[in-house]
């Protein structure tokens, strides 16, 4: 009897191995992680108070994202707020930003809260140009590959995708893979968004809805609002600017 | 609708002649030894020249695929599948045809695997754990060497040519820089981590994945890492600047400033010369060579830093100073910077001389007010030593704790005559006194802060310790020789007297306090604290009065001006307070409850007495941030202060005998209710930003003051408790980016006070009301040029209800600005300007405006900037003047100092360094 439930057993994990081996509707669970410490300019690093600073925070904050997805469409926004976390200069990251993707028409819409400004960007995807690499990576469980783009002409951004997972999404904008992204790195901003775990449950449509609120804009329009504060901020201006455009 | 038609009519046009240049790819995928049909396999069509993809499709159910509209060129094709090898073949699409690539097989992982057995023995350099630890410095590599090339040097660690890393026969899939992971894709970024000669330690370890170290729950899934432990500093060097100015004639300046540093070693000293100003090392300087021992920084629990700077005689006076000041410092971090010693030794030498002048006008019941013009000239030399010492160390990472040391020794001469007299009204003199006044004093302090703070393995569990304990001795020598004459209604003059004394003091002060403070959680945001202080303070006081006797020395006690005083307050204070932090409103509220002793006791009578005192000390904080920039803070406080010994020893103090204080043993603790709001916001992308901060409260039992004057201009003062107290101010302001770098602000700052005193017994009300507004303009946009101007003005009004004829009010304008320029051939442009202006009252007939502009040109003569020349000129207008006015109560007080006015100065500079520069 034991070993018929066995089989029984064998033969079902198997057939639902067979049926989830390639994935079309579920919630990934990232983990997005900021050396805060490099946002200090190299010249403040070794000043007696910023030592002390650095004492009292911590070096990476980590927060945890989800992305939902379901029939080529996907959401992806902060899960849930890291109450052990100290950010520097109180930057905390926004609750109500949520990135939506609708995969079969290539269209974005984010919702993003820039300083005092909600925007709301509804637009085609960018159009990312990804160099394949034969590198790859294992991250929660599956096998990925590495593909590099760049933003902004000039920041690079490495990902790790899998083409188990068969939506073309992936943190924040990014996205034109073949697979999901479960791995994504923007060295300059020091920044890595690693998924952690993949739940097998579908979506509900509201769920995966795109987000209503904000001022209308495009990419364009963002950029050009966020090119104002780099002339008056110089080199942290660029550094939001980025930040703002992933 | 014809528009429409044109553009969809050019569209299909387009898209037929793209596609004259496209193609198309088909075939079909299978496993023929599981007979999979490979169902969702991705074919990418890959750019062979920059890898980049171009195209990707997955196969249908059957394992067919096509890929329709590419452009002609050359491709890698790349078909993966879950669990299979990928299949890579290079194709070459020709326009305008179909390639069909018939059956593509796929094989599985695992059956390549089983032809390969890797075997490999490695020698362990250093295993700490479950770690091989390599030191960098033991594996030679040349000068500009990067990471790879060092890795490659360590025996069990092999990079390919791709720059792939395998270590123990696994690949390294995770290198990581001081614990971030590190990729080098993006060339900026490793440029500027990635030397070898900036690695300290190489690490090789198997990391848990992420979930696993979160957990603490081992899920098996483990990653080979190298971590790289970059050199904590790899620098060793030195920075320095050496000036030299002078007008070549009676201003000069020197200044020699060095740090150089090893590692986390600094050494630094200066020596300066200035008889330009009080403290001749600039902001800049002491943060660079360690000379500030007047500023410290205190973290608070929730991340907040708090800067506390005190200012003392040796930085900022009045008169013409000459300034020696020389220090050393030296700090070192050691054991991973988790102990630090940070000593600091300074020297001061001050000479000054000076002229002050005082009018106060007296206003008195009746018609015996008065005015009384004094002028003081004044000559003094202070000696310092002194040293702080900070030994901070970080015990574990839940507990640190911070020892400081504070000790100095000063000695001071003074010595100054004072020429005053008293006019009434009509016009007649009242008095007139001089006084030559000389001491010598001798100070010593030491204090010592301890503070200790460890947190729980409980999130929001802290319990801190602080204890202070401090001495002080200050030992005063002092003669006073004065004459006054006082004059009936006719001039004719009525006494005469003459003092000739000598004034031997000595004070000697301990102070302990502790407090322990406990913090638990509560449930979710909301945490109690606990706390309790212990507060002592002792003060002896000996004030001894010799006149002289017959014999010609001075060893006549006066007894009405000696006494020989204790007097020690002793304070219990316990309280709690509830802390809640929410997403947009936060508060705190709590109270203590504080009991306090005075013990007094005259030493030369033998009367003790005793005064208790128990307050309520509630305090409230409201904040409320809607926005991430927007935030509101409201609240409220309760607050004691004791008076101070001089306050309260009875004593007559003599020194200016028309002006003679008196203490008052019977002096209550002051209580204050403190409201405070502030409010601001600020439009980032709009660059608008909005501040509004109020302040009111009221005081009970005041410490003020009782004067009485009697018909000689004698005035005589003690402090008492009053009722009635209030202050009230205000600072609203906005500011407004206008254009790109240009700002525009607004400001408006009300302020309304009310104090209580007694005049000749008389409750006196005192009223001032003020409003100071004001514009401001900037551009900073650090270009060739930078500037702020601004400019502002208000109405004062000041009455009292002694004598409510007389209202006193008048404006007062001012303006301020900059300009900095940096000009071609490494020519710099300085200038700055300060005006004050007064509206003339009848108290102030002879009030001087004030203007005065400051300007300086820079020139590098060197390349490198490191030689440069100055010439700079202080009050062009010469008109420079310390004047200020205070209309507290019944006395309208103003007071010139005499100041440093026009002078010249050419200097040079010579900036020197190696591997470092100073922090700006």
């Amino acid at each position: 009897m034991k070993i018929l439930l066995a089989i029984l057993l064998i033969t079902l994990t198997t057939t639902a191995f067979t049926q989830s081996q390639f994935i079309t509707a579920g919630r990934v669970e990232y983990e997005k992680t900021y050396n805060q410490f490099s946002a200090i300019d190299d010249e403040n690093q070794d000043e007696d108070w910023m030592q002390q600073l650095k004492k009292n925070y911590p070096k990476f904050v980590k927060d945890v994202y989800e992305l939902q997805f379901s029939n080529n469409k996907s959401t992806f926004k902060l899960a849930r707020e890291n109450a052990d976390n100290k950010y520097l200069w109180r930057d905390k990251p926004s609750a109500t930003d949520i990135t939506a993707k609708d995969l079969n028409n290539n269209k974005i819409t984010v919702q993003k809260e820039v300083f005092e400004n909600v925007y709301l960007v509804q637009d085609y995807m960018q159009n990312y140009q990804w160099k394949i690499t034969d590198e790859t990576r294992t991250i929660a469980g599956f096998d990925c590959k590495k593909a590099i783009t760049k933003i902004c002409d000039s920041v690079y951004v490495v990902a790790f995708y899998t083409d188990q997972i068969m939506v073309s999404s992936g943190p924040e904008s990014f996205g034109g893979l073949p697979g999901l992204i479960l791995g994504l790195a923007v060295p300059r901003l020091h920044t890595t968004w690693f998924a952690t775990k993949l739940e097998l449950v579908t979506p509900t449509t509201a769920q995966i809805a795109p987000p209503q609120k904000g001022k209308k804009a495009n990419w364009q329009l963002l950029e050009a609002d966020l090119t104002k504060l780099k002339a008056r901020w110089g080199n942290y201006g660029t550094k939001y600017l980025w930040n703002f455009m992933l | 609708m014809k528009k429409l038609t044109l553009l969809f009519a050019i569209f299909v046009l387009l898209s037929v002649v793209s596609w004259g240049q496209q193609t198309s790819l088909k075939g079909s995928l299978k496993d023929t030894s599981s007979n999979e049909n490979l169902q969702h396999a991705v074919v990418s069509i890959i750019r062979q020249k920059d890898s980049i993809l171009v195209k990707y499709t997955r196969a249908d159910a059957k394992g067919n695929f096509e890929i329709n509209n590419i452009i002609e060129g050359k491709y890698y094709l790349q078909i993966t599948y879950p669990q299979y090898a990928d299949y890579v073949d290079k194709i070459e699409l020709k326009a305008n045809t179909t390639k069909d690539l018939g059956i593509i097989t796929l094989t599985q992982k695992a059956k390549l695997l089983e032809e390969v057995i890797v075997k490999q023995k490695i020698s362990a350099i250093r295993i700490k754990g479950d770690t091989t630890e390599y030191k960098a410095d033991s594996f030679k590599v040349g000068a500009n060497a990067n990471v790879q090339d060092l890795l490659k040097k360590m025996p069990g660690i092999q990079v390919n040519s791709k720059g792939e890393i395998t270590t123990q026969g696994q690949k390294v899939e995770k290198i990581l820089v001081d614990g971030e992971e590190f990729f080098s894709d993006d060339p900026a970024v490793v440029s500027q981590t990635m030397r070898a000669d900036a690695v300290n330690t190489v690490q090789v370890f198997d990391k848990k994945s992420d979930q696993a170290t979160f957990s603490g729950i081992d899920d098996g899934v483990k990653t080979k890492t190298i971590n790289l432990q970059l050199k904590d500093d790899k620098k060793k060097g030195y920075f320095g600047k050496a000036e030299a100015g002078s007008d070549f004639n009676r201003y000069k300046i020197g200044k020699l400033l060095a740090n150089s540093f090893k590692g986390k070693r600094k050494l630094a000293g200066y020596v300066t010369y200035d008889n330009t100003k009080f403290e001749s090392l600039n902001w800049q300087d002491r943060n660079n060579y360690g000379g500030d021992l007047n500023s410290s920084t205190e973290f608070g629990d929730d991340g907040s830093i708090y800067f506390y700077n005190k200012g003392d005689d040796f930085s900022n006076s009045q008169g013409l100073p000459s300034a020696v000041t020389a220090g050393l410092l030296f700090s070192k971090k050691w054991n991973s910077d988790k102990q630090n010693s940070n000593n600091n030794y300074q020297y001061n030498n001050l000479q000054v001389t000076g002229i002050n002048k005082t009018i106060t006008q007296n206003i008195l019941g009746g018609d015996s007010s008065f005015t009384n013009t004094q002028e003081q000239n004044f000559i003094s030399n202070k000696n310092r030593n002194r040293i702080k010492s900070i030994y901070d160390w970080t015990i574990d990472t839940t507990s640190s704790l911070k020892v400081t040391l504070n000790g100095g020794i000063t000695h001071m001469d003074n010595s100054g005559t004072t020429i005053g007299k008293s006019i009434r009204e009509d016009g007649s003199q009242i008095n007139q006194s001089n006084r030559t006044s000389t001491s010598i004093s001798d100070e010593k302090t030491v204090s010592t802060n301890l503070f200790y703070r460890k947190r729980f393995q409980k999130k929001g569990r802290t319990i801190s310790l602080t204890t202070d304990f401090s001495l002080g001795d200050n030992e005063n020598k002092g003669f006073l020789l004065s004459a006054n004459a006082y004059y009936n209604k006719i001039g004719v003059p009525t006494t005469q007297d003459n003092i000739d004394q000598y004034k031997p003091n000595e004070d000697i002060t301990k102070s302990f306090a502790t407090k322990i403070a406990y913090t638990e959680p509560l449930w979710k945001n909301t945490f109690l604290e606990l706390n309790y202080k212990y507060a002592l303070n002792k003060n002896d006081a000996k004030r001894t009065t010799f006149s002289k006797s017959a014999n010609g020395n001075y060893d006549n006690v006066v007894d009405s001006l000696s006494n020989h005083y204790l007097y020690n307050n002793n304070a219990n204070t316990g309280g709690f307070n509830v802390r809640y932090n929410g997403k947009k409103i936060n508060f705190s509220l709590g109270t203590g409850i504080g009991t306090v002793t005075y013990k007094q006791t005259d030493v030369t009578t033998k009367l003790p007495r005793d005064i208790n005192f128990t307050n309520f000390l509630p305090s409230v904080t409201i904040g409320y941030n809607p926005a991430k920039q927007t935030r509101l803070n409201v609240s409220y406080n309760g607050t004691t202060r004791n008076p101070t010994l001089q306050q309260i020893q009875p004593l007559r103090d003599n020194s200016d005998p028309l002006n003679v204080s008196i203490g008052n043993p019977s002096l209550q603790q002051e209580f204050r209710n403190n409201f405070n709001l502030n409010f601001n916001d600020y439009k980032v992308l709009k660059g608008r930003s909005i501040y509004i901060s109020a302040d009111f409260s009221t005081v009970n039992k005041a410490i003020s003051s009782a004067s009485s004057v009697d018909t000689l201009g004698k005035r005589i003062n003690q402090a008492i408790n009053v009722d009635g107290n209030y202050n009230s101010s205000a600072y609203t302001s906005i500011n407004f980016t206008i254009f790109k770098s240009i700002n525009l602000g607004f400001n408006a700052n009300p302020n309304i006070n009310r104090s209580v005193s007694y005049v000749n017994n008389k409750k006196n009300i005192s009223d001032n009301i003020g409003v100071n507004y004001g514009i401001r303009l900037s551009y900073y946009a650090d270009k060739w040029i930078n500037f702020y101007f601004g400019i502002n003005g208000g109405p004062n009004r000041s009455t009292s209800s002694i004598n409510s004829g007389i209202i006193t009010k008048y404006w007062t304008y001012g303006s301020y600005g900059n300009i900095e320029m940096k000009l071609p051939n490494k020519w710099y442009i300085d200038i700055d300007e300060n005006i004050n202006v007064y509206q003339k009252t009848a108290a102030f007939v002879n009030q001087k405006d004030i203007y005065i502009i400051n300007a300086s040109v820079k020139k590098s003569i060197t390349k490198d900037e490191n030689w440069q020349i100055k010439l700079s000129v202080n009050d062009i207008l010469n008109q420079n003047q310390g004047v200020r006015r205070n209309i507290s109560s019944n006395f309208i007080t103003e007071t010139t100092n005499q100041t440093i006015q026009r002078f010249f100065l050419l200097s040079l500079i010579y900036n020197f360094s190696k591997n470092g520069k100073p922090q700006n």
